[in-house]
């Protein structure tokens, strides 16, 4: 017998489901870039493939990046990924043994407990041991089930697996997750139903079975069990591709071409499709979010990327968020939040035109100064005069030869109209500035906002000139022995912008200038995980007293360790942080520039000191 | 440059005569309702003494305001289109009103009037054009008229 009736809802299920995902596929490919088909078509045949495939197994199946996060939550989604992953692969291989190396129908191996309930020992157990077979696909089994069962606790417990809010999910998704959740139970009790007529289970569906035997009548319930078994499959299978389990699929095809090193490109296209669609919804950057201790809970990326991607278009949802980066930084999949948030924005702001031709004008006013280094104070140090004073007396005790760029006033380097999604706009800032940088024929390019360090870094195409943060710039100046600095009895704690430590990767330098004149006290919540200041120009939003929840909930924890000065290297978080004045806050160069000790020099440092 | 005294923002218009009832107040109500801290603004003007664009032109976001309380939209996307969004202005303010957005939505309400005025131009045309002899109680127009519709693109 290798047919019956009830294997209907699962076979069009799952034939259903083959058909959409190779008309989505096809779609996707369809709307790439020329050169990107070309660069994954390159990927096939090349060593990135062994990357791609170590890293489907580390994260599809293992959770490794969950593992970290939480042990509990990542055991669970990997009893039910991996565990469902090696039924398949060992229920496969079980029933070709069976039907003696034929290619079977593929519902023959999922529902093969129905059509064979004996319990001979197969030519290969023999070898090995015997009820090999019967003994995993139970224990497989039961490792799905253990999923399960942490599956409904983490409903109610989410706190166990470190989650203190979870996703609210829509109305398919409950649909997807009520028949994925049935289908393993519904698979234990056919298979154990059948066991107990038959004998033919392992240690789990036989014991099950025998027990059952006992008060209910097996015979009449195992094939409405097998139905139900196979409705369930089909159900979850119709469902997926519009549910959040469509990433199951596609998380495959994000890593492989992330891997082949493509770039996400424009949106809305092709890569930000895929990634839309490999979101889980687990709901890990729901708790990161510092914007839910403000009310804002409805503009998580978890929410954004749903509506991006059912195509409700929200302007209050792509507006709203501070672009810290937190998100992305905790997200398992790697999704680009920010640079998708930046995309839909784009399509919201369109109607906007800039004229920035008044520039135009400027040029002949400009100072063009040559020097070795030039300094850019950026629209945020201007707002901050303490920190740009200290930079340049930096500059003039190290004996710099260098140029204050825009001492007279700046234009804005662009990434602001960049994170309103206005590229093209920013593009015109960004080509005036280069103009305006290169004319100095200065060798390092130092910035004092971390907002004008990474677009810098990023966007400018500014002819091998090093772009440094002036914290950076510190480090090099005081490792090169140009600064003398003078430890003070500080205790102090470090601030992370998010523009400058998960925005450009800079935690060590500003820490190591630090250790040499104070103390710096460790923090909860740093490095990676620095909070935002709350004063962010990436929202477009939210209002000042909701930016001073997040700020003050950001001190709390910064002030922890109770330090005499909070150190950040930001102009725009001192200026956030030092409105809420309840501790003193200084700019890294502000701090330096106080314990700066010239060899043989010392009366004008105290006197500068006492001032 | 730096701004001379003169010239701090301050002293953004002249002398001259305002017609209120040919004025359109319409887009400053729609403006508020997107960006309700509008309100709070007090016309103090640090916002035009900060401002990046103000160094090198006569933008300012304080006259911007003014013109749009007035109602005096006519050229007002000229002036907004200035904006580099930087965000030196929101934080000067002394009544946290949110300038960039405000900036956002003076676009944005600008640009859907225009479309709006637009619409109702295309409705004239069709309306004009149509023929009341043809059965469909005037739902049809000549080809003639037709070509005569504008859209968005040929417009600008």
């Amino acid at each position: 017998m290798t047919f019956d009736l009830f294997v209907l809802p699962f076979f069009f299920g799952l034939l259903f489901l083959i058909c959409v995902l190779v008309v989505k596929y096809s779609r996707w490919i369809a709307l790439m870039d020329a050169s990107d088909r070309v660069k994954a078509g390159m990927a096939l045949f090349s060593y990135s493939l062994l990357k791609t495939a170590k890293e489907i197994f580390m994260e599809s199946l293992l959770h490794h990046r969950m593992f970290k996060r939480n042990p509990l939550l990542g055991f669970m989604h990997m009893s039910f990924a991996l565990g469902w992953f090696l039924l398949i692969v060992m229920g496969n291989i079980e029933s070709r043994i069976y039907s003696g190396g034929h290619i079977n129908p593929p519902y023959y191996p999922i529902f093969l407990k129905f059509f064979i309930h004996d319990k001979r020992v197969l030519p290969f157990e023999i070898f090995t041991l015997p009820g090999f077979f019967r003994f995993m696909m139970d224990l497989l089994l039961l490792f799905v089930l253990s999923g399960l069962v942490l599956a409904l606790f983490k409903r109610t417990r989410s706190r166990w697996f470190g989650l203190k809010r979870t996703t609210e999910h829509n109305g398919l998704d409950k649909w997807a997750i009520t028949s994925l959740w049935l289908i393993f139970p519904m698979r234990l009790l056919a298979e154990s139903f059948t066991a107990g007529i038959y004998q033919g289970g392992g240690f789990l569906t036989n014991t099950l079975g025998s027990f059952l035997a006992a008060f209910l009548p097996e015979k009449y319930l195992a094939y409405p069990a097998w139905w139900a078994y196979s409705t369930m499959l089909g159900v979850f299978f119709v469902t997926l591709p519009w549910s959040r389990f469509m990433h199951i699929p596609t998380e495959i095809i994000l890593i492989f071409l992330r891997n082949a090193g493509i770039e996400p490109g424009k949106y809305p296209g092709s890569f930000s499709e895929i990634e839309l669609r490999s979101c889980p919804r687990c709901g890990v950057c729901i708790d990161v979010c510092q914007m839910n201790a403000a009310g804002q809970t409805g503009s998580t990326a978890v929410y954004f990327i749903r509506s991006l991607r059912e195509k409700r278009t929200d302007v209050q949802l792509n507006s709203n968020c501070m672009m810290c980066g937190r998100c992305l930084e905790a997200c398992p999949v790697g999704i680009d939040t920010l640079g998708l948030r930046v995309g839909a924005r784009g399509v919201d702001n369109q109607f906007i035109e800039s004229d920035f031709n008044y520039l135009l004008k400027q040029h002949e006013i400009e100072n063009e100064k040559k020097a070795e280094v030039v300094y850019f104070a950026g629209c945020m140090g201007h707002l901050t005069p303490g920190v740009t004073r200290a930079m340049v007396q930096i500059f003039e005790k190290a004996d710099i030869n260098f140029t204050f760029l825009d001492e007279a006033g700046s234009i804005c380097c662009g990434r602001p109209l960049k994170l309103a999604g206005l590229q093209e706009a920013a593009t015109k800032l960004i080509a005036e500035n280069t103009t305006k940088i290169q004319k100095t024929g200065a060798e390092i390019l130092v910035t004092t906002c971390p907002i004008c360090y990474k677009v810098f870094n990023n966007d400018y195409q500014l002819d091998g000139m090093q772009v440094m943060h002036h914290s950076v710039y510190i480090d090099y100046l005081v490792k090169e022995g140009k600064l003398l600095l003078q430890p003070t009895e500080l205790q102090v704690v470090y601030h992370d912008p998010c523009e400058l430590g998960r925005g450009s990767g800079i935690y060590e330098q500003p820490r190591n200038v630090l250790k040499q004149i104070t103390e710096v006290a460790n923090i909860k919540e740093e490095r990676l995980n620095s909070l935002c200041c709350g004063g962010s120009i990436g929202d477009l939003l939210m209002n000042a007293t909701q930016r001073n929840i997040i700020r003050d909930n950001a001190l709390e924890i910064l002030c922890e360790p109770q330090p005499d000065v909070l150190v950040t290297a930001c102009p725009l978080c001192k200026k956030s942080f030092s409105s809420a004045n309840s501790v003193v806050v200084k700019d890294i160069a502000e701090l330096v520039a106080e314990s700066i000790t010239i060899p043989g020099n010392k009366a004008k440092i105290i006197a500068f000191a006492e001032q | 440059m730096g701004k001379s005294a003169k010239n701090f923002g301050y002293t953004v218009t002249r002398d001259r005569q305002i017609n209120f009832d040919a004025n359109n107040q319409d887009i400053c109500k729609i403006v508020t309702k997107a960006e309700p801290t509008l309100n709070l603004c007090i016309s103090c003007g640090s916002c035009a003494a900060t401002c990046s664009a103000g160094q090198f032109t006569d933008f300012s976001l304080r006259q911007v305001i003014l013109l749009l309380r007035r109602g005096e939209t006519k050229d007002l996307n000229k002036e907004v289109s200035k904006c580099m969004l930087c965000g030196k202005c929101q934080l000067v303010c002394p009544r946290n009103v949110s300038t960039r957005n405000l900036i956002i939505q003076i676009s944005k309400a600008l640009y859907e009037n225009k479309m709006s005025l637009l619409h109702l131009e295309n409705r004239k045309l069709i309306t004009e054009n149509c023929n009341p002899e043809m059965p469909g109680e005037g739902k049809f127009f000549s080809p003639k008229a037709n070509s005569k519709i504008l859209n968005p693109e040929q417009q600008q």
